[in-house]
C-alpha cells in the first residue's frame, strides 16, 4: 500500500491504494481508517485494486473548508471517479463512508457498481436512537469503547479510541481534525440526510449490508431499513460485533465482502 | 479601574449526592432536579442584589447567557437586563451573552440590545460571545460553523446597528433581503462591545483591531490570565496602539471577610458546590468549536491550569481561582496580580454556587466599602477614554 497526494475538484487530498485487479473505492468511517490499511483492505486488494482516499479535513486531506453537508462529500467522489476515469465502480463504505456511498449511488446510479455498506449510517429510524459519537468526551473513552464494540476490551479498542490525555499533539491533532470534518457534515441533521430516503430506491448497485448484532451507534434495524430501502439489497448480521466492525470482526466482513465483490466479477464475465 | 458586579444566576438547591449520580451539570442534567419551590425566587433575589451593586456604588453590573444547566440560569440575558434597566438608574448593563451563533437570524439581538440601549438611557454594554461548548450540544448549530457565524453575525447586526436602512445582506449563513432594524441604539454609533476568549490569538487580533473591549473567560491559573493579558497587548500593539486598561475585564470569583480565617470559613463549601457540581461539563468541546491550534492550546491547559483540576483549599491560593480573605488581603491579592494584568475593568463574582442571599450581600458590601475605595485609588482611571471602536476597520481604511 502506498499513500500519495492527489487534486480531487481543487482539494489536495491524500489517497491510499494498494493491490491489483479492478478498481475499489473504499470510503472510511469518521475514525479516518483509510490512511492505516486495515486487514480487510489488504485481504481485500488480493484480487481488487483498493483505493482508499482521506476525506477532506481528515489527516492531510485539504478542502473541508468547501464541504458543507454530505452531498458535498457524494460530489467530491464523483469528482474522483471522473479524474480516474471510471465510468463504473464498486464501492465499499464503513459507517460514515456507507453514507457517503449511499448518496453517491442514489444520485447516479449508473456510476456504482456493486456496493458493500458496513455498519452505514444516513438515515434515520424513528424510535431507534443512534449514540452521540459527539459526546464521547475527555475521560470517558472508557464509555466510548464500550458503545463502539461489543467487546471493549477487544485489543483493537483502546487503539481505535485511545485515551485521549496519552496521545502526543500530532495524534490528538489528527483525532479532533477527523471529529470536526464528521461534525461538519454529520452534527446535524445527526448523522443523516433527510432527503436520502426517498432516493433510495433509485439505486440501481446489488448491494451487501453488514452489521454488528451488537452495533449501538447505529442498532440492526438500520440495516433492516436500508435492506428494504434499496432495491437489490442483502442485510448479514455478525455475532459478537459492535458498530467498530471493520476493527471487531474483520474476518467475517472479509469474507462477506469478497464473496458479495466475486459474484459481481463473476458475473460480469 | 472600573468595578462590576457578575452574576451567574446558579441553581442552589441540588442535592447533596449530586455529583454521585450526575456526571455534568449541562445540556444532559435532567430538568426534573428543577425544584419549583425552592427556585422561583431565585430570579428577584439575584436582581435584588444586581440592584444592590448600584447602592454599593459600583460601576455596572454583568449578566451572562448559557442554556440547559444548572450553572446559571440565564438562557437569555436580555430579560434580565430588560429588568435592571427598570430598577437601575446609573450603572452601566454589561450583557455578556448574546451567543449570536445559536440565533438566526441574528437581527433579533441588534433589535433586542437597541431596545434595552434605549430604556437604559444608553446604559447598555454589548457582549458578543460564540456560545459555550455545551450550547452547541443544546441548540444542535453546528460547531464546525461557530466562528463563522460569529464573525458573520457580528457583522450583520454591527451593520444592522449602523448602516442606514433598508439593505441587502447576503451572507453564508445569514441572507436577509431587508435589514432595518428599528429601533436604533441610543449610544451611536453603538453600544460598546465586550468579546470574551479563552486565549485564542485570532480571537484577540479580532478583537484588537476593532479596539473592541476583551474579557478573559474565567476559572483559570492566574499564570495563564497574566500570559493571556499580556498576550492581548501584543495583539493591539500590532494594530499600532497601546492597550487601554478598560480593553481589558477580569472575572474573578471574590470574598471578602472580616478575616482570612472567617472570610474562608464563610465561603470555601460554597466555592466546592460551584466545583464539584455546577463546572462539570462546562469545558465541553464539541468537534470544530475552534481552530485545531486552539483546541490543543486549551485542552493542555484545562488539564493542568483551570478549576476542574483544583482538589484542595491550598490549590485555590495557589492559582488564584477565587479571591478570598480579609478586605487588606484581597485588597493586595488583587492590587499584586492586577498590577502585571493592566485590567481596567474588574468583574467579581460575590455570589457563588450556594451562597445564600444574605452571605453575598454582606460579601458586596465588605468589599465595596473596604476594598473597592483603595483599588481605585491604586489603579486609577486613564485620563483618556479608551479608544474609539471602529466596526469595520478593513473599510475605514479603504474610504480613508
Amino acid at each position: 500500500m502506498e499513500v500519495g497526494f492527489e487534486e480531487i475538484a481543487g482539494r489536495r487530498v491524500q489517497v491510499a491504494e494498494g493491490g491489483s485487479g479492478p478498481p475499489l473505492l473504499y470510503l472510511h468511517s469518521a475514525a479516518g481508517e483509510a490512511l492505516v490499511w486495515l486487514d480487510v483492505l489488504s485481504g481485500l486488494a488480493e484480487d481488487r485494486t483498493v483505493v482508499a482516499p482521506a476525506h477532506p479535513g481528515f489527516w492531510q486531506s485539504e478542502g473541508l473548508e468547501t464541504i458543507h453537508d454530505i452531498e458535498d462529500l457524494a460530489n467530491h467522489y464523483l469528482a474522483l471517479m471522473d479524474a480516474r476515469g471510471w465510468e463504473q465502480v464498486d464501492v465499499m463504505g464503513s459507517s460514515l463512508g456507507g453514507w457517503i456511498a449511499m448518496e453517491l449511488a442514489a444520485r447516479w446510479p449508473e456510476r456504482v457498481g456493486r456496493m458493500v455498506l458496513a455498519a452505514s449510517v444516513g438515515i434515520r429510524v424513528p424510535d431507534v436512537p443512534m449514540a452521540d459519537v459527539f459526546a464521547m468526551t475527555l475521560g470517558k473513552e472508557e464509555d466510548a469503547r464500550a458503545l463502539s464494540f461489543h467487546d471493549p476490551h477487544h485489543p483493537l479498542a483502546k487503539i481505535a479510541i485511545p485515551d485521549l490525555m496519552s496521545l502526543n499533539d500530532e495524534d490528538l491533532a489528527n483525532f479532533l481534525r477527523a471529529m470536526a470534518a464528521t461534525a461538519k457534515v454529520a452534527w446535524n441533521p445527526y448523522m443523516h440526510d433527510p432527503r436520502l430516503e426517498g432516493m433510495l430506491p433509485r439505486v440501481s448497485a446489488d448491494t451487501l449490508l453488514i452489521w454488528g448484532r451488537s452495533d449501538k451507534v447505529v442498532p440492526v434495524p438500520y440495516g433492516e431499513r436500508l435492506a428494504e430501502l434499496i432495491p437489490q439489497a442483502r442485510l448479514v448480521v455478525v455475532e459478537e460485533c459492535g458498530h467498530s466492525i471493520m476493527l471487531e470482526q474483520p474476518q467475517a466482513v472479509l469474507e462477506a465482502a469478497r464473496g458479495h465483490l466475486r459474484a459481481g466479477a463473476a458475473a460480469a464475465a | 479601574m472600573k468595578f462590576f458586579a457578575f452574576h451567574l444566576m446558579p441553581y442552589r438547591d441540588l442535592p447533596d449526592d449530586f455529583e454521585e449520580h450526575h456526571d455534568t451539570a449541562w445540556v444532559w442534567v435532567p430538568n426534573e432536579l428543577w425544584d419549583p419551590e425552592k427556585a422561583s425566587g431565585y430570579y428577584n433575589e439575584y436582581i435584588d442584589q444586581l440592584v444592590y451593586a448600584e447602592e454599593l456604588g459600583f460601576d455596572g453590573v454583568c449578566v451572562n447567557e448559557h442554556h440547559q444547566n444548572v450553572y446559571g440560569l440565564m438562557p437569555s440575558p436580555n430579560l434580565i437586563a430588560a429588568a435592571l434597566t427598570q430598577r437601575t438608574q446609573r450603572v452601566k448593563i454589561a450583557i455578556v451573552g448574546n451567543a449570536l451563533p445559536l440565533y438566526d437570524p441574528p437581527t433579533r439581538v441588534a433589535e433586542e440590545i437597541a431596545m434595552l440601549d434605549n430604556m437604559s438611557g444608553g446604559r447598555i454594554i454589548a457582549g458578543q460571545v460564540v456560545g459555550g461548548g455545551p450550547e452547541y450540544y443544546s441548540f444542535s448549530i453546528n460547531p464546525a460553523q461557530a466562528r463563522n457565524r460569529f464573525s458573520e453575525a457580528h457583522e450583520l447586526i454591527m451593520r444592522a446597528w449602523t448602516q442606514p436602512g433598508p439593505f441587502e445582506f447576503y451572507g453564508e449563513h445569514y441572507k436577509i433581503r431587508y435589514v432595518n432594524t428599528w429601533p436604533r441604539p441610543l449610544q451611536q454609533p453603538h453600544p460598546p462591545v465586550w468579546i470574551p476568549g479563552v486565549g485564542s490569538l485570532e480571537t484577540m487580533d479580532f478583537v484588537a483591531k476593532r479596539r473592541y473591549a476583551y474579557m478573559g473567560i474565567p476559572y483559570f491559573h492566574i499564570d495563564f490570565f497574566k500570559k493571556t493579558y499580556g498576550l492581548f497587548k501584543q495583539a493591539c500593539e500590532r494594530q499600532g496602539y497601546e492597550a487601554h486598561p478598560e480593553q481589558m475585564g477580569l472575572l474573578m470569583p471574590i470574598y471578602v471577610g472580616e478575616t482570612d480565617d472567617q472570610a474562608r470559613a464563610e465561603f470555601e463549601e460554597h466555592f466546592w458546590y460551584f466545583k464539584r457540581k455546577l463546572i462539570p461539563g462546562l469545558t465541553l468541546a464539541p468537534p470544530g468549536y475552534t481552530s485545531i491550534q486552539s483546541a490543543l492550546r486549551v485542552f493542555r491547559s484545562v488539564d493542568r491550569q483551570f478549576i476542574s483540576g483544583v482538589e484542595s483549599w491550598e490549590d485555590v491560593e495557589r492559582g488564584t481561582y477565587a479571591v478570598v480573605g480579609s478586605p487588606d488581603t484581597v485588597y493586595e491579592k488583587l492590587a499584586e496580580h492586577n498590577q502585571e494584568l493592566g485590567a481596567g475593568n474588574l468583574l467579581g463574582l460575590f455570589q457563588l454556587g450556594n451562597m445564600p442571599g444574605d452571605k453575598a450581600r454582606a460579601n458586596m458590601a465588605r468589599f465595596a466599602e473596604q476594598v473597592m475605595p483603595r483599588l481605585a485609588e491604586r489603579f486609577p482611571n486613564a485620563s483618556e477614554p479608551p479608544p474609539q471602536q471602529v466596526a469595520f476597520p478593513d473599510e475605514q481604511l479603504a474610504a480613508a
